[in-house]
């Protein structure tokens, strides 16, 4: 059995808002082996990027209740304070690229001053020795040196792309947090990305949280899938099981729905929106749009359960 | 000759055809400079037939849309040719317009911005009755009830009355579509109408598209970046890249039996939901897409083609038949 080099228990981030408190993480549970690649997938407004949020510790200001235990390497980061967050563990352990990242690239500052900014920040480098990183880290990513005395806009999308994944790499962390890396990119720009992500797991021993609604995507570097529905953990095994073999009905339906090129099958759809996370029904979160749903299913919330090597959080599997 | 007649006889009627059409924005790049263009879409030909999906398939920048918004004369060609059965409108007046207007529609991407957030969903429905001139009342109240009903957005009067703000993204896109097709269009373009939403919603609005395409026999073009969406919807595609029509055919027969290297390409970089992905190199090809202020010389795929010869940077390709309905623009189709 690998080690576990994130495990998060009851991790829970609710956020304030006039209606009540929006629960977006819901008492998550999910781990990451050392080395391997886990991919969070789940519909808009599941909670994928705000457990990534969580897990960082970058906190937008309305956060209802923050609690549960993050345990990172053996350190609960829970009990870290924020500055040690922030000199510790972001950037040098475990490091983030964001959602739309190039294009938050700032448009008149050279894309070199801004690659080494963690450096100078977390790091306390000298520009020089700086600037040497990250020569080598661009290489790194596949992007020739003058990049770093270009601005943004010189650049291609992929380009900048993997200049904002050279800047998350830059300090050597363990874990690297995926939130939708290729989400504004093209198909063959995209597949190029994937190459660079599989390389660099390999040579680097980089483990990966790969957060996207793209579940073909995700089966291009996913050891391990977890499917989120409505803040909670439904699912989360290896990809052979949830590709293969999955068990929540929600995780049946969502591969269901996936269209493929090189087969054919008729595609699925669930009926019905995912709930409203205010005010989210009692029992599974998923029982009024599920067609094996049971009594207990209504009543009840089931717990994440082993089942196999896998686990899942459905009455189907008892758990009783 | 019979079987000739025959296949004739039970092809449908061409609701829109264009020939060599090219639609090309101006750019001023200096005071004194003479105007240079972005040739967006830069000779294209096809035609879609009554009841029949075409899918243009292409990567963002490749004029996809463009070429749509030319198609329903939202934006004027600076050459080529628009037919709509068989009447020529390329350069038609907006007056001469009304008639083509009224029969043709556009279903957008982001159901998010394309609906009026002051409207309701009566309100936004009504909108193309009342520009259209249907007076009475009643009269458009069933209209628009009938609509609903067809999008399957039961109870109608429920959603008729309610705010795009209060409805999920799937249902937003079913408003979308009953405006599109509240007039009965017999043209409709749709720009990546599923790319916005939620997997699991997806494929209900691609059956839907289906079922009311097939119903009222409209001629429809889907234009997306993923293939694998089109193949549920249209039964021929079209893959543009960097302006042009690379490859056009029975969509199957492109997706199995792919004949350009860049169709190849936009295959080999899909990937399909399978747990073994994680194993393998994508084979992609080097590069990006062109500048089409300044496309290359020759085959616009030629500075990344893997298999590039010199006649390929000399001339350009045109698209010739393979397999029957199956066209090409490649030099090398035959050899790769």
């Amino acid at each position: 059995m690998m080690k576990k080099i994130l495990v998060t228990e009851d991790l829970v981030l609710y956020y304030r808002t006039s209606r009540g408190p929006v629960r977006a993480v819901d008492h998550v549970n999910l781990w990451v082996e050392d080395g391997s690649s886990l991919a969070v997938v789940g519909e808009s407004g599941c909670g994928k990027s705000s457990m990534a949020y969580a897990i960082l510790r970058i906190l937008p200001r309305n956060v209802h209740s923050y609690s549960g235990k993050i345990i990172f390497d053996g350190v609960n980061l829970m009990d870290l304070t924020d500055e040690e967050m922030r000199s510790k563990i972001r950037w040098r352990k475990i490091s983030m690229v964001f959602q739309g990242a190039m294009n938050t690239l700032n448009p008149v500052i050279k894309v070199g001053d801004q690659i080494i900014e963690p450096l100078l920040i977390h790091a306390g480098y000298k520009k020089e020795e700086a600037l040497r990183e990250a020569r080598e880290a661009v290489k790194n990513v596949g992007l020739p040196e003058y990049v770093l005395d270009r601005y943004p806009h010189e650049l291609s999308g992929g380009m900048k792309q993997r200049a904002v994944i050279a800047m998350a790499l830059l300090m050597k962390p363990r874990l690297v947090i995926l939130d939708e890396p290729t989400s504004a990119l093209d198909v063959l720009t995209q597949a190029n990305i994937m190459n660079l992500l599989k390389d660099l797991k390999e040579r680097e021993r980089l483990s990966y949280i790969f957060i996207t609604h793209d579940l073909a995507l995700a089966s291009e570097l996913a050891d391990y899938v977890a499917v989120m529905y409505a803040g909670k953990i439904a699912e989360i095994g290896s990809a052979e099981t949830i590709y293969k073999n999955p068990r929540h009905p929600y995780t049946q339906k969502l591969i269901g729905s996936v269209p493929t090129l090189r087969s054919e099958k008729v595609l699925e759809f669930i009926p019905g929106a995912p709930p409203d996370l205010v005010n989210p029904p009692e029992g599974c979160r998923f029982h009024l749009r599920c067609p094996f749903a049971k009594d207990i299913c209504k009543r009840r919330e089931p717990p994440l359960i082993k089942v196999d090597n896998d686990h899942v959080a459905c009455w189907l599997y008892g758990g009783e | 000759m019979l079987a000739l007649w025959g296949r004739v006889s039970v092809e449908p009627a061409i609701v829109l055809r264009v020939e060599n059409l090219r639609t090309w924005f101006p750019v001023k790049t200096g005071l004194f400079k003479p105007v240079s263009y972005v040739k967006a879409v830069d000779g294209v030909s096809f035609s879609i037939h009554r009841g029949e999906a075409l899918a243009i398939v292409g990567e963002s920048g490749c004029g996809k849309t463009t070429l749509g918004r030319t198609t329903l004369r939202v934006l004027e060609p600076i050459s080529g040719k628009i037919y709509f059965h068989e009447k020529e409108i390329t350069h038609s007046r907006e007056e001469e317009l009304k008639e083509f207007r009224r029969k043709t529609a556009m279903i957008f991407q982001d159901p998010y911005s394309s609906l009026n957030p002051a409207f309701n969903v009566y309100r936004i429905l009504e909108e193309p009755l009342i520009i259209n001139g249907i007076r009475k009342k009643e009269e458009r109240t069933e209209l628009i009830y009938k609509a609903l009903e067809e999008v399957k957005l039961n109870p109608v009067e429920l959603f008729a009355s309610k705010y795009p703000h209060m409805l999920s993204g799937g249902q937003r896109q079913r408003v979308a579509i009953a405006r599109a097709l509240i007039l009965k269009p017999e043209y409709v373009v749709a720009d990546e109408p599923v790319s916005m939403l939620d997997a699991s919603v997806r494929a209900e609005i691609l059956y839907l598209l289906n079922e009311l395409k097939n119903r009222h026999q409209i001629a429809f073009m889907y234009i997306t970046h993923d293939l694998a969406t089109a193949k549920y919807l249209c039964k021929r595609t079209a893959i543009m890249y960097a302006g042009k029509i690379v490859e056009v055919g029975p969509t199957k027969e492109i997706i199995s039996n792919p004949r350009h290297p860049y169709t190849k390409a936009l295959i080999e970089a899909l990937p399909d939901p399978d747990p073994s992905n994680r194993f393998r190199r994508i084979k992609v090809v080097p590069g990006e897409p062109p500048n089409l202020l300044n496309p290359p010389p020759g085959c616009r795929f030629s500075p990344r083609c893997p298999y590039a010869k010199d006649i390929c940077r000399e001339r350009e390709p045109e698209l010739e038949e393979g397999p029957p309905g199956h066209y090409t623009a490649c030099f090398l189709k035959d050899e790769i």
